[in-house]
């Protein structure tokens, strides 16, 4: 646990959870946005095995939470 | 500490409320759809049934606003469906009670036909197709058929539909424009008080209107964008009050209020889109260099953060569109879906219906005290977060 980030008058600072209050659908679209370019790539190539779209979903997944560490270490 | 322990105890009965709330309102509405669904089915069946030469094919047909559809004996059967969609979207028309409805001008450009303009009293509620046009569904469809043929024979052009632009001014445009009006009203008055009393203290709707200026001022524009905060302000305060008050006008269930306009997804987005474009006008070298490459990361990360951080770039004002057009819709379907409930149960049985009344009023009025607060809350948060994203545009690299 963290200790919140107090603003004036003690109070939570509300651009603190406003800044995170999207996260979830940032995090989703991320993750979809990359395994859909790996789809696209595997449909434009024709392989048999979906190489790209396991590859760019793990990446994706990756990316959205190096994302969500960054922007929750944020001060 | 105090307000930790004071935000646990409140919350988690709140929380539990809103939980069992939701698990009663969803409940309710798959009931409720079921319902519909047999009723659609069981009008077929009576129409198949009852083939009369000169039957009114009308009938059967559901009214989208009142969301009465009638089976071959013309007894109306009470669609929740179709009357909350009607209610929550927008209309060629705005239905006023029973079948009373304020026609509204249809202004549409076809690239082949080119301009034209009546009143939306001539699609007779969607059963009759006018100068080439007719509305399947409440979209404003092309047809070859002749004027006044009944719309639901009349098959649509479908190459004529794509180069149609439907430019007509409807029940949204309009509530839209009475809030303009509105705010025109609230803001001269305000602005002309201020010539005329100069530094001293407010006085009647001055007084009102002032602490929520200074509090988008102090708690959103100076809070988030810094020094610079007075160039944004024209544009916060314009969003702020307009979403604020088309917001307050959504809840207001009478003419000429009571339209969804902020829950309208095409306002969200033109909204969401100033938000996003001016954002990219006053970004500034620190903002593109923290986007295209964070500093202080190492290279095969950057290959990973650095097209999440453009898509970042989108994604923001996009979730700002959804968050005020979702919360606004949202608030709009459950007090629909409490007083449907009157009449989905007063279906099965009069007193019934009067017994469950009883609690759709009391949590209708509770629901309607929540969107008070939410109204306030959606206005500020998108004002807040626009504020947020041009405060990180502008902002100056700070040197430690």
């Amino acid at each position: 646990m963290t200790t919140p980030e107090k603003g004036r008058k003690g109070r939570l600072d509300p651009s603190t959870y406003m800044r995170l209050s999207g996260m979830g659908l940032t995090m989703m679209a991320v993750v979809l946005a990359f395994t859909f370019t790996g789809h696209w790539l595997d449909g434009l190539l024709g392989w048999r095995f979906p190489l790209f779209t396991i590859l760019l979903a793990l990446v994706g997944i990756a990316g959205a939470i190096i994302h969500l560490i960054r922007e929750t270490g944020r001060k | 500490m105090r307000g930790v322990a004071l935000r646990k105890t409140v919350m988690k009965p709140l929380i539990r409320a809103t939980s069992l709330l939701f698990s009663v309102l969803f409940a309710g509405v798959s009931f409720a759809q079921h319902e519909g669904h047999d009723h659609a089915a069981s009008d077929t069946t009576h129409v198949h049934e009852v083939v009369i030469p000169t039957a009114d094919v009308h009938d059967g047909h559901p009214n989208e606003a009142t969301g009465e559809a009638h089976d071959a004996h013309g007894v109306a059967k009470f669609n929740p469906g179709e009357m909350i969609m009607g209610h929550v979207g927008d209309e060629h028309g705005w239905h006023l009670w029973g079948h009373t409805s304020l026609p509204l001008p249809i202004l549409v450009y076809n690239t082949q036909r080119g301009f034209s303009a009546f009143s939306s009293a001539h699609f007779d509620h969607g059963h009759k197709t006018h100068g080439g046009y007719m509305l399947h569904e409440g979209k404003l469809v092309a047809t070859d058929a002749a004027d006044g043929t009944d719309a639901h024979h009349a098959s649509e052009n479908e190459a004529l539909t794509k180069a149609t632009w439907d430019l007509s001014i409807t029940k949204n445009v309009l509530a839209m424009l009475v809030s303009v009006v509105l705010m025109l009203l609230i803001f001269l008055s305000v602005a002309a008080a201020y010539r005329k009393r100069g530094t001293s203290a407010p006085k009647g709707l001055q007084s009102f209107i002032e602490p929520i200026i200074l509090f988008v001022r102090d708690d959103v524009a100076k809070a988030n964008i810094g020094p610079k905060y007075e160039r944004f302000m024209p544009f916060l305060l314009t969003v702020f009050f307009f979403i604020l008050i088309n917001n307050l006008m959504g809840l207001i269930p009478i003419f000429p209020f009571g339209a969804n306009v902020s829950g309208s997804i095409s306002v969200t987005f033109t909204l969401a889109a100033i938000t996003f474009v001016l954002t990219l006008i006053n970004g500034n070298r620190h903002y593109w260099g923290h986007i295209l490459a964070m500093p202080g990361v190492p290279k095969p990360v950057l290959l990973i953060l650095t097209p999440v951080e453009i898509l970042g770039v989108f994604l923001r004002p996009a979730i700002l569109m959804i968050r005020l057009f979702a919360n606004i819709t949202a608030g709009h379907i459950i007090v629909l879906s409490f007083f449907s409930l009157i009449f989905i149960f007063g279906e099965i049985n009069a007193g019934l219906g009067w017994g469950v009344s009883i609690f759709s009023l009391v949590f209708t009025i509770f629901m309607s005290m929540m969107e008070l607060l939410v109204a306030f809350i959606q206005a500020f948060v998108f004002t807040f977060l626009s504020a947020m994203y041009l405060g990180s545009a502008i902002e100056e690299p700070h040197h430690h």
